[in-house]
């Protein structure tokens, strides 16, 4: 597509430093008069600016140092010591990575949100968890013998429903046992409002750049765009079952896991796709 | 001078089969086909990348990195310093379809041992061995196979299969529908595919990660004490290969499959067994090992044993 005297592919390459605001005032008026012009880049602006305000929006989270190693691990990549490296320009780097890069950044806020605050939530539970089940450590027996010992949860009951997070009471009154039925269903509650709300998240990234994948389609090889949708409906597949037992189960930690992992898998994926290079 | 060893100062000798066509800059030229050797300081790096073809490294016991390369059609671009030789295939063109006037290429690289090697092609194999130093190593649909490889390995493909082997150092192994196959691997794994089966023999790490959407996961490996393993699948079938003697507490779960383990299991009083979730110890219990899926089948057996694969 091309409008006024920049095309889109100059576009595409001057937009991470016209999000930064980095350009000089020629190819911003340029770039300006451009997105007067265009449809289709005007809308990428548009969605990549609302991202970016709906990422700066979310609250401060401060993960533990525990946390952190795992959510780390997952966001960022291997260091690993190299060599100075020359000032070549990098094979199979066009244009349209810079808007791909410029995507990321924006989404990768939103997705570290939603796994630190899952990872909070999960680390809190998990304390309650290992309270109510007793010594981990197995009797002398067990450990002699080699053979195992169940430490599983007391059967669940409709009350409780079944979740993993979720406990019944040792022992104690009836006050207490109200207590804790009234702190499940705010721990039932919270779940569900946190489900809404990295489900927003998570939906949002995955357009994004569920888009940038559709705008890059014609610039790989028919072969691989099959393979990526094959594994992509593969992946919704996944992500369709787990929201569906989750809707019966909205406690189960498991089931929020394998929902969680889905979408992760998905941004991945479609991560990796907007990266490759063209007419692969 | 930019740089203080230019490229001229660096070939040690051997014929460039065809003169330069160009010459971007001092440290950078462009060939059809390339036969040279080059001087690398110790722990340098050799990164080559092309579009489609080959990428053949192979380590020995020299000081020097030596190059025969060849592209049927297009360029080579080619720059060497002491701490880094790159070679790739020129994909500077017009448009989106720059890559399809490139040819196939073939690349036979022999490379110091210890160097960090960079090795990517789009839907060209990349094979590696006996480099002794980091390897990343990737392509969008040809097969990835490296081995002996320290420190630090990485392996990816898209839809080609991803194979690691006799890894002293921590394995990020990754493909979409791929197989993916690791062997012998002595540091932290982590591994992960969309529909690609995964297995993982011989393992010693105290570290394991493994997730995939479809795909079949096989793990043959030591528990290690205080070690961490995580096997998580949808529909994938998870088969975890346990020595015997491990020592390590189990949470296995899944919501429609189905657990199956060798282990005894024996339900303490006052406990029940929910169904699809199991928690349980053996031996000393200092290991945690977790294992979830959605519909797909879990099998702990406990017939493995430690060796690694090639004994």
């Amino acid at each position: 597509m091309t409008n006024s005297n920049m095309t889109c592919e100059e576009f595409d390459a001057a937009l991470p430093d016209y999000l930064e605001g980095t350009l000089d005032e020629p190819l911003r008026a340029a770039v300006q008069k451009h997105l007067s012009e265009c449809v289709r880049c005007a809308s990428l602006v548009r969605d990549l600016e609302t991202i970016r305000k709906n990422a700066g929006a979310l609250p401060d989270l401060i993960p533990s140092r525990d946390l952190w190693q795992g959510i780390e691990a997952r966001i960022a990549a291997p260091v690993i010591p190299l060599a100075e490296r020359p000032e070549v320009q990098r094979r199979f780097v066009p244009a349209w990575m810079g808007v791909a890069a410029a995507a990321l950044i924006v989404s990768t806020a939103g997705i570290t949100y939603m796994l630190t605050a899952r990872s909070l939530q999960g680390g809190k539970e998990q304390v309650a968890t290992l309270a109510t089940q007793g010594s981990p450590i197995p009797s002398k027996s067990g450990s002699d013998t080699g053979a195992p010992q169940i430490s599983t949860e007391q059967a669940p009951t409709p009350a409780d429903g079944g979740g993993a997070g979720s406990r019944r009471p040792p022992t104690g009154s009836r006050m207490a046992a109200s207590d804790a039925a009234a702190g499940q269903n705010r721990a039932g509650a919270r779940l569900a409002v946190q489900q809404e709300q990295s489900d927003a998240v998570y939906g949002r990234e995955i357009d994004m750049l569920q888009k940038i994948v559709t705008q890059r389609k014609t610039q790989l090889d028919s072969s691989t765009v099959a393979i990526i949708e094959r594994n992509l409906q593969i992946i919704d597949a996944a992500i369709e079952q787990s929201k569906t037992a989750l809707a019966k189960d909205p406690r189960s930690r498991l089931l929020s896991d394998q929902l969680t992992h889905a979408l992760d898998k998905k941004v991945e994926l479609l991560r990796t796709a907007a990266f490759l290079p063209a007419s692969t | 001078m930019k740089n203080e060893m230019k490229l001229t100062c660096l070939i040690v000798t051997v014929g460039m089969a065809a003169a330069p066509v160009l010459a971007r800059a001092q440290d950078e030229r462009a060939f059809t086909q390339l036969d040279t050797t080059v001087r690398l300081d110790r722990g340098g790096a050799v990164d080559l990348s092309l579009i489609s073809g080959r990428i053949r490294v192979t380590g020995w016991d020299q000081a020097n990195v030596k190059i025969s390369a060849s592209i049927e059609s297009g360029l080579l671009r080619f720059s060497a310093n002491s701490s880094r030789v790159t070679l790739s295939v020129d994909d500077e063109g017009n448009g989106h379809y720059r890559h399809r006037n490139v040819g196939e290429a073939r690349f036979d690289v022999s490379v110091p041992r210890g160097s960090h090697l960079i090795l990517e092609a789009v839907s060209g194999d990349v094979t590696a061995k006996g480099s002794q130093g980091e390897i990343e190593a990737s392509s969008v649909s040809g097969d990835v196979d490296v081995s002996d490889g320290i420190r630090a390995v990485s392996v990816e493909s898209v839809s080609g299969s991803a194979h690691a082997a006799q890894v002293n150092g921590n394995l990020h192994a990754e493909t979409v529908s791929g197989d993916l196959r690791a062997e012998n691997v002595s540091g932290n794994v982590q591994a992960s595919s969309v529909s690609g089966d995964i297995r993982l023999v011989g393992i010693q790490s105290r570290d394991v990660r493994t997730e995939t959407v479809s795909g079949n996961l096989d793990y043959t490996g030591t528990i290690e004490p205080s070690g961490r393993y995580g096997f998580e699948s949808h529909s994938g079938t998870l088969k975890l290969n346990i020595p015997r003697n491990a020592g390590a507490q189990f949470s296995v779960e899944t919501f429609s499959g189905s657990i199956d383990t060798d282990f005894p299991i024996t339900l303490q009083p006052g406990t029940k067994r929910r169904e699809g979730h199991m928690e349980f110890t053996i031996g000393d219990g200092r290991a945690r090992v977790t294992a979830q899926t959605f519909s797909g089948e879990i099998i702990i057996s406990n017939g493995s044993t430690t060796r690694r694969e090639d004994e």
